[in-house]
């Protein structure tokens, strides 16, 4: 039996600085992913701020809000939680998020 | 048995006159029906155009169905009044009920004005009122690349906005000799069409429209002066009609011009049908703005409700929203004929900024204006009026800045309680205050429980403005915790750090704090890790903004700035030469910074370290542009050169910033260093100025340029080289211990109990007894300075994250540049699909 894998590998976890964002491309897509090590936790969700149309959220800070851990957007500190993708400063804006996970040594992200 | 209401028209006066009569009839007195022609309940017509910016139908709803039912109110949706029998008292609708009135409300509100030209019925011409329109407008414009508004006014230019947003080269037909006409004298006029000109969009003045040409879509617009305008798409805007057709067809009275007759108890020459909002017409005047709408509104459900009530005009005052740039106007726009009022005008076409009062005769009273380029004194300016409060100083201070701290005009403190601060809601500065008496505790919170605020927005400011200055009142309510995440104010912060010698966040969160930090408190505690412990800042990055990360300044386009550090801003050939060579090569932007500094933009994050190691291999080190850290300090040629100079002002400065340069603030510093009195460095407007005597050097402090100018203190005098450097030190470090996060030493100044009186006491007279511990501290952070690009350039760990991609070693293609006088230029946003605009073409 065949069955479709749609993971793709990212390279080896040691790669990604941990405590930061990072930005990975994955059939054209900009994906912007980050790992918060007090969660144990990687998270991936579209590079893409759809506030200022720019392609920047890898390099903003992380955090949380109210216990939700957000990705805040380095130009105008727009935050979105890294779970859903909500916009927490304006609801009307949202991310795509992605499926993410380590596989051995290696990040694979489902994109 | 219940008295029946109907409401014909749920927009948003219809709508709030729903809600007013529900929440004053505890006793249930009334059965509200309502009917609404568009196909969903009223929304905000005011934000209209968000809903290009991504605001959903449903975002601008002003309540959901669940209101309705919740509150007895009967909405009928998609369903439109076609009758009414005022003598049968029930109106028909166009699904054929009839229903039996007690009392009846129009509020049909208007339709757009669409001229009746020739070719106007092509495909390809749209009006700008409902959400229907945009989405219409929305997918035209997907097969269109030039468009023409008809109409340069309020609502014209908002559309002209809009469509310039969807990309279409865009264009505005004003048949008036100036934009908004109605709101604006010629002066002003023409500097708006400036400024709406250097933003893209062409405007045409004086054109009146003889034909729209075109083989069923739109080609063209013809000219009555024989001109010729091609274009794609159209939407008009030229004014308003009231819905009037039906009160017209049931017999009601109404204006020769349109619209429906009302007297002051908004009653139509029927006693039991009501008219409110835009379709009434009330001493010959169409009110078409919501605050007047809410206002009759209010009226009619206090009438209802048997008290007395009544509605006997109202202010039109306008602040443009959306276009980019300030527009307002209040009151009266020109002098009135037969009096003797005065006007003061700026017209500075070279800032574009125009300012016009009308006054008094006597200078006491301000009887109108207009603000274009700047109208952040709107608010004041318009409660001044509305309130015929007295004018306390020269009237032109009203709309100058001031030179020395405090604005001339009144704030929000000065106003007297019964001033109307939100019109749309009819919500007083009493009634703020109260709420806020009792517990409201956020601005937010402020206007959900008083809605001031929720209509047309133009009065948040003000209420952000009393907001905190209650809060500073009441003193101990202020909470200055930073965040979420910690309980400690950012001085609690750094004298913790500092006690208990904490060098990472992790330790100081895990011991302090909860969760994971945020935006505030991370790039905060950066910064006092770094001005306690001076260690090198990349070793914080996760916890920088994305400046201090990168060590260079983030732009609108996600590349960056580098600004190498030139003290005093001398610098040799050469060295120009190497900065020269390094934009050329990585084909960057440059510019000459308001710093006395050298500004390369445009560089991608991966081109950053190779940038920065040929800077450094040519003697250059960072700027700390990106940083809360010392800029510059500014320098003029002194007695070096300069024919008047009395001190070497140059070599000071460059001493100066060698000796600050790195060292971690609350915000950024920046100095000055002048020659002699005339000031060139303009000493006086930096957080440490300094002024050469004949005998010795001036100090002064706590200046700033930026948003809100403030002169220096002068601090002390003829001081010798050694003793001013000291007294730099200790204020500096006073200053770094003390101050909030974010706040300049001018804010901090203001702040500061006791004042420039108590900050001398402390750094000359050592009142604190904390002169040597200062002292050591600063000589720690002197000491232990390191250029961070070159720390950074030489730890390939830390360059790990300068490429964009982390998996493969391609370029983000999204960022894209243009060419603009022979430098590189992010491209804007619809740059991709704005072709060369079509021009006005002779017939
Ligand atoms: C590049 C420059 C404009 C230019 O092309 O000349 C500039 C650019 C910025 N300024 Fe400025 N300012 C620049 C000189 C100034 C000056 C003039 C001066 O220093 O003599 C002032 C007024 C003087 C003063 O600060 O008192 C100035 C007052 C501000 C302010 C208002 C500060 C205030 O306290 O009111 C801000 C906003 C802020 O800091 O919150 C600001 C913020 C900014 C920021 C950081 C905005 C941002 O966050 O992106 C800009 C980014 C710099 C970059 O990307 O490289 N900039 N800015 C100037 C860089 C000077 C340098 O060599 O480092
Ligand atoms: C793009 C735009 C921007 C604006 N910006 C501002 C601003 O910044 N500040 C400001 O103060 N004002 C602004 N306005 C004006 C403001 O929106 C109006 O003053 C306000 O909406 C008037 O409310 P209304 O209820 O009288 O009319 P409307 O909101 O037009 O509501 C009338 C409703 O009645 C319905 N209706 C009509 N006839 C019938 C019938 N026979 N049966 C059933 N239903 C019927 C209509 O379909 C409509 O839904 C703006 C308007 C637009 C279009
Ligand atoms: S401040 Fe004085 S010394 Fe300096 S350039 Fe101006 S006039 Fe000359
Ligand atoms: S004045 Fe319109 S919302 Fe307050």
């Amino acid at each position: 039996m065949i069955t479709e894998s749609t993971w793709t590998n990212i390279g080896p976890v040691s790669n990604y600085p941990l405590n930061l964002g990072s930005c990975v491309k994955v059939g054209g897509k900009q994906i912007a992913i980050f790992n918060l090590p007090t969660e144990q936790k990687w998270y991936a969700v579209q590079n893409f701020n759809p506030q200022n149309q720019r392609m920047v959220l890898s390099r903003g800070l992380t955090g949380d809000a109210d216990g939700v851990p957000i990705v805040i957007c380095p130009l105008h500190k727009y935050r979105y939680s890294l779970e859903t993708g909500e916009c927490f400063t304006e609801s009307t804006y949202s991310l795509e998020t992605f499926p993410i996970k380590v596989d051995g040594d290696s990040l694979v992200i489902e994109a | 048995m219940k008295e029946r209401v109907i409401v014909i028209g749920n927009g948003m006066v219809g709508y709030k006159f729903c809600e007013r009569l529900a929440e004053k009839d505890s006793e249930n007195k009334f059965q509200i029906v309502t009917f609404c022609e568009e196909p969903r309940p009223a929304y905000d017509r005011v934000h209209l155009s968000e809903y290009f910016s991504g605001k959903s139908a449903d975002d601008l709803s002003m309540a959901k169905f669940d209101w309705y039912e919740e509150n007895g109110v009967e909405l009928h949706v998609g369903e439109k009044v076609t009758q009414i029998d005022k003598v049968a008292k029930h109106v028909i609708t166009s699904s054929g009920k009839v229903v039996k009135y007690d009392k009846l409300v129009m509020a049909t509100g208007s339709a757009p004005f669409v001229p009746p030209v020739p070719g106007i019925d092509n495909k390809g011409v749209f009006v700008y009122r409902t959400i229907e329109d945009l989405d219409a407008i929305k997918e035209y414009s997907k097969g269109a690349r030039t468009c023409a508004v008809i109409g340069g006014g309020l609502l014209g230019l908002e559309a002209a906005k809009a469509a310039q947003d969807l990309g279409l080269t865009t264009h505005v037909v004003e048949f008036a000799p100036r934009l908004m006409p109605r709101q604006l004298d010629n002066a002003a006029g023409t500097l708006l069409k400036d400024v709406i000109e250097d933003r893209g969009i062409k405007v045409h003045l004086s054109k009146s429209t003889s034909n729209i040409a075109g083989d069923g879509e739109v080609k063209a617009m013809e000219f009555a002066d024989g001109s010729e305008l091609k274009v794609d798409m159209i939407i008009v805007s030229a004014g308003i009609k009231p819905r009037d057709e039906l009160a017209r067809d049931t017999g009601l009275e109404v204006g020769p011009r349109g619209g429906i007759q009302v007297d002051s108890y908004l009653l139509t020459s029927d006693p039991n049908i009501f008219a409110i909002g835009e379709c009434a017409l009330y001493e010959g005047m169409i009110y078409g703005l919501v605050a007047p709408g809410y206002q009759m509104a209010d009226a009619v459900s206090e009438l209802l409700m048997g008290n007395e009530a009544t509605f006997t005009g109202a202010d039109m005052s306008t602040k443009l929203k959306l276009i980019g740039t300030d527009v307002a106007s209040f009151g009266a726009i020109e002098i009135p004929a037969d009096s003797n009022a005065r006007e003061i005008v700026i017209n500075d076409t070279h800032n574009n900024l125009f300012k016009k009062l009308i006054i008094s005769e006597d200078g006491t009273k301000l009887l109108g204006g207009i603000l274009v380029g700047d109208a952040s004194a709107y608010g004041t300016l318009h409660q001044m009026y509305l309130n015929e409060m007295t004018i306390k100083c020269d009237p032109i201070q009203l709309i100058m800045p001031a030179s020395d701290g405090e604005p001339a005009g009144v704030g929000v403190g000065d106003l007297p309680d019964s001033a109307q601060i939100c019109s749309c809601e009819a919500v007083t500065k009493g009634d703020l205050c109260s709420a806020i008496e009792k517990g409201c505790s956020s601005v937010a919170e402020l206007k959900s429980c008083t809605k001031a605020g929720t209509g047309c927005g133009g009065c948040v400011p003000m209420i952000t403005d009393l907001f905190k200055q209650k809060m500073r009142e009441s003193g101990a309510e202020v909470s200055d915790r930073l965040c979420e995440h910690f309980d400690l104010s950012r001085k609690q912060m750094y004298q913790v750090v500092r006690a208990t010698g904490i060098k990472s966040f992790d330790e100081l969160l895990e011991k302090h704090g909860t969760g994971l930090g945020c935006e505030i408190c991370k790039p905060a505690a950066a910064n006092i890790l770094a001005s306690t412990w001076n260690l090198p800042i990349l070793e914080h990055s996760s916890l920088q903004d994305s400046n201090d990360a990168f060590l260079a300044n983030i732009q609108q386009d996600g590349t960056y700035s580098v600004i190498p550090r030139i003290p005093g801003g001398e610098i040799t050939p050469d060295k120009l030469i190497v900065i020269g060579e390094v934009a050329k090569k990585y084909n960057l932007y440059m510019k000459l910074t308001g710093g006395q500094r050298i500004d390369l933009l445009g560089a991608r994050a991966a081109d950053l370290p190779p940038i920065w190691k040929e800077l450094i291999d040519a003697g250059f080190e960072s700027g700390h542009a990106y940083g809360k850290a010392l800029r510059t300090v500014k320098s003029c040629v002194g007695s070096t050169w300069c024919r008047f100079g009395v001190q070497d002002s140059t070599t000071l400065a460059i001493d100066i910033e060698k000796r600050y340069r790195g060292i971690r603030s609350p915000h950024k510093l920046k100095g000055g260093v002048s020659g002699c009195t005339r000031e060139c460095a303009e000493a006086r407007s930096k957080d440490f100025g300094i002024i050469a005597t004949e005998k010795g050097w001036n100090l002064f402090v706590c200046g700033n340029g930026g948003i809100t100018p403030r002169h220096g203190d002068l601090f002390a005098t003829d001081l010798d080289r050694e003793t001013l450097i000291k007294y730099i030190d200790r204020f500096l470090m006073y200053y770094i211990k003390t101050a909030d996060r974010l706040e300049r030493t001018s804010t901090w100044m203001t702040k500061l109990e006791g004042g420039l009186a108590h900050l001398q006491d402390v750094v000359i007279n050592d009142s604190l007894g904390i002169c040597e511990e200062l002292e050591s501290q600063m000589a720690h952070l002197i000491g232990s300075y390191e250029c961070e690009w070159k720390n950074a350039i030489e730890d390939p760990e830390k360059l790990k994250r300068f490429s964009h991609f982390q998996n493969t070693e391609e370029v983000d293609e999204t960022v894209e540049f243009v060419d603009i006088r022979g430098q590189i230029c992010p491209a804007r946003l619809n740059e991709a699909n704005e072709e060369e605009s079509d021009e006005l073409a002779k017939a």
